[in-house]
């Protein structure tokens, strides 16, 4: 209770990233993850979270997140807000493969569903529109099948690759 | 991830670790570093049939898509038969508490009876949570399985066929909070309005370009319904029966928040007990009618339009709009 009453007044709450970069972000905009806003609870806002599983680029991204999704002020998102959120979410995401994954890793950490469904909707995709070879390749996924192991595995499934 | 234990619990101030260590100087990240969970999450994306793809990215792949909750059929590979097949196999194989959403969207021809099992087998046996089925191409009437319209733990269905809708006689769902019901034709007044009376958590009901046949009363009741909305801009379904324009479909709903209309008012609404109702939207499209002589039809629309507004005497924000008459 008294770390409850410690952090009341906190408006801000600072955020180090795991190469000690440290960025300040409002208390209620951090608390879309639910990993941060447990330790805000908790009344470890007193100095700096640290955020070790991150690095200083995928962080301020991260914050980035969090501003644009900061519950509104007055309530409930219009349905304007809404689009417009869902817009700026799909420009977000349009980023190259290896920041798509640590973008899917942090929100993962940091127990950010709407990031999480958003970043994994995104790989979804590019799977659906790759060959297997190109999956490969994009994901740097190293093919340990022997080639006749995956010759059996592709025949059990073949109609999947008609 | 809402059910283990949160791991960040017994840790006062630093999130974890990542449990693969990434190097440092710009190491190419790897899709498969990615914990089990999230690689679920992934291909819980994908139809089915593409997840079952990635099974020959490598052996970590190699049996990953078997664990996700969703099972999603909806692209049809040229090998029919052996898709079925597929599906069949999955249904039988895969642990029953897996399954949650189970989404069918497919071609019937020949098959009624086959994706009948398929259904009755996600819900007596997966205790499946959301159903969503898509039927195109139905050849000859099978009713869709009975043991769907008690099943206890479906909390959301959603339904698209283009074909009469025959229901059992006994119908309650217990656990039901989304209903959404698109291109049905309903048969019998009885077995509707138990239908719609059976549904004692509901809180969003859609209708979409559905037609009540040649029903006459029709009565939507659902104690906890918050969202209600029918679509009726696209009345090409009308195979199946006359033209529903008798049909009296009373809407009582104690918790409505929410109305939404859009189209002719080939039936009467009407909305009783809505005192709670906030926001109401209304949208006519009027279409062009060969059966009953233009102004007797702008009249008839008047007086229903009339009616359905009467019952939203309470809302706070009202919107109405109109196409042109032909």
């Amino acid at each position: 209770m008294s770390s409850t009453l410690c952090c009341s007044f906190a408006k801000n709450v600072t955020l180090r990233s795991s190469d000690g970069q440290t960025f300040e972000v409002e208390e209620a905009a951090a608390q879309v993850s639910q990993t941060i806003k447990r330790m805000i609870e908790d009344g470890c806002t007193g100095s700096v979270i640290p955020v070790p599983n991150l690095t200083g680029p995928v962080l301020a991204l991260v914050i980035e997140y969090f501003k644009k999704h900061s519950p509104p002020s007055d309530g409930c998102p219009t349905a304007l807000l809404e689009m417009e959120i869902k817009d700026w979410d799909a420009k977000f995401v349009a980023v190259d493969n290896d920041t798509l994954l640590d973008l899917t890793l942090a929100a993962h950490y940091l127990e950010i569903q709407g990031l999480l469904d958003l970043t994994c909707h995104r790989v979804a995709d590019i799977l659906n529109d790759n060959s297997v070879e190109k999956i490969r390749e994009i994901f740097h996924i190293k093919n340990d099948f022997t080639p006749e192991e995956e010759a059996e595995e592709r025949s059990k499934i073949q109609w999947a690759f008609e | 991830m809402s059910g283990e234990p949160s791991k960040f619990m017994e840790t006062t101030c630093v999130i974890q670790k990542p449990q693969k260590k990434q190097k440092p100087n710009g190491n190419p990240k790897c899709l498969g570093n990615l914990p089990d969970e999230v690689l679920r999450h992934i291909l819980s994306f994908l139809p089915t049939t593409d997840a079952v793809r990635t099974s020959v990215l490598s052996r970590r792949w190699e049996y990953l898509w078997a664990s996700i909750p969703n099972l999603n059929f909806g692209r049809q590979p040229a090998n029919r038969n052996l898709l079925m097949d597929f599906v069949e196999r999955a249904l039988c194989l895969l642990d029953s508490s897996v399954i949650k959403r189970l989404s069918l969207s497919c071609d019937v021809l020949g098959d009624a009876s086959r994706i009948n099992t398929w259904i009755s087998t996600a819900v007596r046996w997966h205790n499946v949570q959301e159903l969503n089925v898509h039927l195109e191409k139905i050849e000859r009437f099978v009713p869709l399985p009975y043991c769907l319209f008690n099943c206890k733990t479906l909390t959301s269905l959603h339904l698209d066929m283009m074909y009469v809708l025959k229901l059992p006689t006994t119908i309650y769902f217990s656990s039901l909070k989304i209903l959404s019901i698109q291109r049905v034709t309903f048969l019998n007044e009885y077995l509707t309005r138990k239908l719609f009376s059976g549904l004692p958590v509901l809180e969003e009901l859609k209708l979409r370009n559905c037609s009540w046949g040649d029903l006459k009363f029709v009565s939507i009741s659902a104690p906890k319904l918050h969202r209600l909305f029918i679509f009726e801009n696209d009345t090409r379904n009308r195979d199946f029966g006359s033209p529903s324009d008798f049909c009296q479909v009373t809407i009582v709903g104690d918790s409505l928040k929410k109305f939404c209309y859009i189209g002719n008012l080939t039936g009467e609404y009407c909305l009783c007990k809505s005192f709670s109702l906030k926001e109401a939207y209304m949208k006519e499209a009027y279409i062009h009618t060969t059966w009953v002589s233009l102004s007797e039809r702008r009249e008839q629309i008047a007086l229903r339009m009339i009616k359905l507004l009467i019952g939203l005497s309470n809302v706070e924000q009202l919107t109405l709009s109109s196409y042109t008459i032909e």
